[in-house]
C-alpha cells in the first residue's frame, strides 16, 4: 500500500516524438485511479513507466516516499494484470497463482496461505486443481487477478484487463474488481479506453489525449465540468452535442447564435463570459443529449432556448429514445422518454437545460470558466 | 573424400535450401558421370570410389546448377579446395543473388555464438530429422536487464511455455536468448491457445498464429512474473535440418525489418519471419532487377524523391498495414483522416503513385523497400 506520485514525467521513444508530456499526478494510498483516453494517447506507456518496463525520459516517479526511476522493476513491489492473462497453460490454477511467489523464493507454507486466501477472495477455491483450458473467460480473468493478489504488492497496475471479455462479463467483472479493491485496500491504477468503464470504476479518472493529461478529477466532476471540448466529447454516451456559433450581446442580453437558432444565455454567466472575452467571439455550445428536452414543462421553463428541429433518425433504447435531429444546420442528439413517438422527418420542439450547458472557446477548445456559484451547482449534480 | 562431399553438400544446402542425398560407395568404376533416374547423378571419384547424388528439387534450374558444379569439379579441380570451387561457381552471374542474399543474412560475429550443426546425417533419419519442422526464436531483452539478476527466472518462465531443444544465452548490446523449438514437442492441444501447434510437417497459417499467441503469452508472463521487457523474433519455419543455419541467419534480417517497421508503426513485441514476406521478397531480388524496378518507379515522375521522407514512408506503411482502409490507417497512424488524405495527395504529387489504389500502393511499397534497403536503424531499445 502506497501513494504513487508522478512529477513532470516525460516519455520519448525517439528524439522527436514525445509520447507522454509533463504528466503530473498524486495518487493517494488505497486510491483507485483510472487512466482513460483514446488508443495511442499514452496510457500504456505511462503505466509501463510506473512498472519500470519502460525508462522514464524525464521527471520523477515516487512510490511511497522512494524515488524509483532507477529501481529495477522487480524491486518496485508492484503487480500487473494485462489484457492477455498470461496464464501458464500447463499449470493448475493453484500452481499458476503460486508460481510468481515460487520464483521469489517464498516458503511453501507462505505460498499456500496466500494462494488459498486469494482464492477465497476471488471465489475460485473450487477451481484450484483445474488447468486454464478448463476455465471460462471470466474464471481465467479471476486467476490472473489472483496471481497479482498473492504478491501483496504496494500497487496494482491493470492495463485493459477486461477487453478480452464479452460485454456482459465485462460489466460483471467491473463490479468485481471494485469489490476486490474494497477488500484488499491497495492502490490501483487501471487503464482503459472505455469511458464507461472509467466512469463506473474510478475514484478519480485521468483523461488523456496525445500524451497530455486533459483533466484529472472524480467521475462526477469530469462529467459535469469537463475542462475542454475533448473531455466533454470523450466522456458520456451518446457524446455531448456541440453547436458552433457566436456569442453576441443585444439589448443587454447575451445570446448564443448559430445558423438558424438562437439561445439566450443565463444572466448568471454574463460575468465570466465577459471576463473571458467571449462576447462577439466564435464559440461552441455543448449540451449533453439528456439535457435536451421535449417535455412541455421544460419548454416553458427554458423558452429562450427553444429550437425547432426535424427528426432524422430515432434509436430505441428501451426506456428512452435517442432522437437524431437537425436544428438549423446543426445535428444533435436528444435523449427523450420512449413514450414519445416520432417518425423520421417529423418536426419537434426542443429546449436546452440552460443550467447544464457548456461553452467552449472555439480556438483553444477550453471551457469558459465556471463561477464559484456555478461550481457549487455543478458538483451537487449527478 | 567423405569430408569433401559433406563440405560441398553443406554449401549447396546453404545456397539452395534443398536437400541433397549423397551416397558414397565403391562399387566398381563409373566412367565419368551418369544421370540416374529420379534426378540423381553418379560419378566416379578416384580409381574405385563413386558418388551418387540425388536432388530433392523440382526446380530444373537447381538441378542444372548441380550438374554444372559437378562437371566443373570433375573436369579440373581435384586439387582445389572444394568449398572454393563451389563458391567461385556460385559467384557466377546467374547465381549471384543467392549468395548476396546469404551475405545479407549473415549474423554479426558477436551474435553468432549459437553452436553450428555438428553433423548432417548422410542417410537422413537421424535425431535432428525428427525435430523439424520448428522455429528458431530469438528473445531479446530490454537493455536494462541485468542478465545475472533474472536469467534463472527468465529461463524458468520460458520453459513453462516452450519446450526448446536448445537454448543459449547470447551476449551482445543487450542480453538475449536463442532457442530452437520444434513443433512436435509442443503439445498444446487446448482451447486457450487455439489450434494444435505440433504435428504436421506443413505448418499452416493457423499454426503460425497459435504459436504467435503462445509467444504473446510468454512475453506477458516475462513482464508480469519476470519483470523484464522482451521482444521475440521468430525465424522462418525450419522444414528441413539443412535450413537450420539459414533460419538462424534470417533472424537478423527479421529484426532489422521489424525495427524499421517499429520506427513507423506500433507493432506487438512478436516479430515472425512470416510478417515480412514482402520485404524478404524485395531483398531477394537480383541487384539488376532492384535497380530496374527502382528506375521504373522513379520514371513515373523523373524528379521523384526516393527514399521517401519519414512522413511519407509512415503514410505508405500505415496504409499497407491497414489494407488500404483509410479510416483504419488514420487510426493506426494516430492521424486525422483529413491529414492522411492530404498526405496521400502529396505523395501522389511527389511520386506519381496514388496509394489508395492497390497496384500503386504495392508498386510504391516495393520501390520504397528497394530505396531503403541499405539503411539500418540503430535503435536497440525499441520493442520490435
Ligand atoms: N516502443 C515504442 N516505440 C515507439 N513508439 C511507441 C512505442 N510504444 C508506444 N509507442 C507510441 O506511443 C504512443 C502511445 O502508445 P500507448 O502508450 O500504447 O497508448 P495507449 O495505451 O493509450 O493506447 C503511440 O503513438 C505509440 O505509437
Ligand atoms: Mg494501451
Amino acid at each position: 500500500m502506497a501513494r504513487v506520485k508522478l512529477e513532470h514525467i516525460y516519455k520519448k521513444y525517439t528524439a522527436d516524438t514525445i509520447v507522454v508530456k509533463d504528466f503530473n499526478l498524486d495518487i493517494e494510498d488505497k486510491e483507485f485511479v483510472v487512466f482513460v483516453g483514446p488508443s495511442g494517447c499514452g496510457k500504456t506507456t505511462t503505466l509501463r513507466m510506473i512498472a519500470g518496463l519502460e525508462d522514464i525520459t524525464a521527471g520523477d516517479l515516487l512510490i511511497g516516499d522512494r524515488r524509483v526511476n532507477d529501481v529495477a522493476p522487480k524491486d518496485r513491489d508492484i503487480a500487473m494484470v494485462f489484457q492477455n492473462y498470461a496464464l501458464y497453460p500447463h499449470m493448475s490454477v493453484y500452481q499458476n497463482m503460486a508460481f510468481g511467489l515460487k520464483l521469489r523464493k517464498f516458503s511453501k507454507s507462505e505460498i499456500d496461505k496466500r494462494v488459498r486466501d486469494a482464492a477465497k477472495i476471488l471465489d475460485i477455491e473450487h477451481l484450484l486443481e483445474r488447468k486454464p483450458k478448463a476455465l471460462s473467460g471470466g474464471q481465467r480473468q479471476r486467476v490472473a487477478l489472483g496471481r497479482a493478489i498473492v504478491r501483496e504488492p504496494q500497487v496494482f497496475l491493470m492495463d485493459e484487463p477486461l477487453s478480452n471479455l464479452d460485454a456482459k462479463l465485462r460489466v460483471q467483472m467491473r463490479a468485481e474488481i471494485r469489490k476486490l479493491h474494497q477488500r484488499i485496500q491497495t492502490t490501483m491504477i487501471y487503464v482503459t479506453h472505455d469511458q464507461t468503464e472509467a466512469m463506473t470504476m474510478g475514484d478519480r479518472i485521468v483523461v488523456m489525449k496525445d500524451g497530455i493529461v486533459q483533466q484529472c478529477d472524480t467521475p462526477q466532476v469530469v462529467y459535469s465540468r469537463p475542462a475542454n471540448m475533448f473531455v466533454a466529447g470523450f466522456i458520456g454516451s451518446p457524446a455531448m452535442n456541440f453547436l458552433h456559433g457566436q456569442v453576441v450581446e443585444e439589448g443587454g442580453r447575451v445570446y448564443f447564435r448559430a445558423n438558424g437558432l438562437s439561445v439566450a444565455l443565463p444572466e448568471g454567466r454574463y460575468p465570466t463570459l465577459k471576463s473571458e472575452g467571449a462576447i462577439g467571439k466564435e464559440m461552441v455550445l455543448g449540451v449533453r443529449p439528456e439535457d435536451v428536452h421535449n417535455e412541455e414543462v421544460m419548454l416553458s421553463t427554458y423558452p429562450e432556448a427553444v429550437l425547432d428541429a426535424s427528426v432524422e433518425v430515432t434509436e430505441h433504447m428501451g426506456s428512452e429514445v435517442y432522437l437524431h435531429v437537425m436544428a438549423g444546420n446543426q445535428s444533435m442528439i436528444a435523449r427523450v422518454n420512449s413514450r414519445f413517438q416520432y417518425r423520421p422527418g417529423s418536426a419537434v420542439k426542443l429546449t436546452l437545460d440552460l443550467n447544464k450547458i457548456h461553452l467552449f472557446h472555439k480556438d483553444t477548445e477550453e471551457t469558459v470558466a465556471f463561477q464559484q456559484s456555478e461550481r457549487a451547482l455543478a458538483s451537487s449534480e449527478v | 573424400m567423405q569430408q569433401w562431399v559433406e563440405q560441398v553438400m553443406r554449401e549447396w544446402l546453404l545456397a539452395f535450401g534443398y536437400s541433397f542425398h549423397f551416397g558414397v560407395g565403391s562399387v566398381g568404376p563409373i566412367d565419368t558421370w551418369v544421370q540416374l533416374a529420379n534426378s540423381g547423378w553418379a560419378y566416379q571419384w578416384g580409381p574405385s570410389d563413386y558418388v551418387e547424388i540425388h536432388v530433392d528439387s523440382l526446380d530444373s534450374s537447381v538441378r542444372r546448377a548441380v550438374e554444372r558444379t559437378i562437371h566443373a569439379v570433375i573436369r579440373h579441380d581435384h586439387s582445389q579446395q572444394p568449398s572454393e570451387t563451389v563458391e567461385a561457381w556460385l559467384r557466377e552471374d546467374a547465381y549471384r543473388p543467392t549468395v548476396e542474399l546469404l551475405r545479407e543474412w549473415e549474423l554479426p560475429q558477436t551474435e553468432a555464438t549459437f553452436s553450428q550443426p555438428q553433423t548432417i546425417e548422410l542417410s537422413g533419419g537421424g535425431d535432428w530429422q525428427g525435430q523439424v519442422p520448428g522455429y528458431f526464436v530469438w528473445i531479446r531483452f530490454a537493455a536494462s536487464l541485468r542478465a545475472s539478476d533474472v536469467s534463472e527466472t527468465v529461463e524458468e518462465i520460458i520453459r513453462e511455455f516452450l519446450r526448446p531443444e536448445q537454448l543459449e544465452w547470447i551476449s551482445g548490446e543487450t542480453p538475449s536468448i536463442l532457442l530452437y523449438q520444434s513443433l512436435h514437442s509442443l503439445d498444446m492441444y487446448d482451447e486457450t491457445f487455439g489450434s494444435p501447434t505440433g504435428g504436421e510437417a506443413d505448418a499452416t497459417e493457423e499454426e503460425t498464429m497459435s504459436f504467435r499467441v503462445l509467444l504473446q503469452a510468454l512475453v506477458a508472463a516475462l513482464e508480469s512474473d519476470g519483470s523484464v521487457l522482451a521482444n521475440v523474433i521468430v525465424s522462418e519455419l525450419v522444414r528441413h535440418p539443412a535450413w537450420r543455419r539459414r533460419a538462424i541467419t534470417s533472424l537478423t534480417l527479421v529484426r532489422r525489418m521489424a525495427e524499421r517497421r517499429r520506427a513507423v508503426l506500433t507493432t506487438t513485441g512478436i516479430a515472425p519471419f512470416s510478417d515480412f514476406i514482402a520485404e524478404f521478397t524485395v531483398a531477394a531480388l537480383p541487384q539488376a532487377a532492384k535497380q530496374a524496378c527502382l528506375a521504373a518507379a522513379t520514371s513515373r515522375l523523373p524528379d521523384a524523391a526516393f527514399p521517401l521522407s519519414e512522413d511519407m514512408a509512415r503514410t505508405l506503411e500505415g496504409m499497407i498495414a491497414a489494407n488500404l482502409n483509410i479510416s483504419e490507417a488514420a487510426r493506426k497512424l494516430y492521424m486525422h483522416r483529413n491529414t492522411l488524405l492530404h498526405r496521400m495527395d502529396r505523395l501522389y504529387a511527389d511520386t506519381g503513385f496514388d496509394i489508395r489504389r492497390f497496384d500503386d500502393a504495392m508498386a510504391l511499397f516495393v520501390a520504397h523497400q528497394l530505396s531503403i534497403r541499405e539503411e539500418v536503424p540503430n535503435s536497440s531499445q525499441h520493442r520490435v
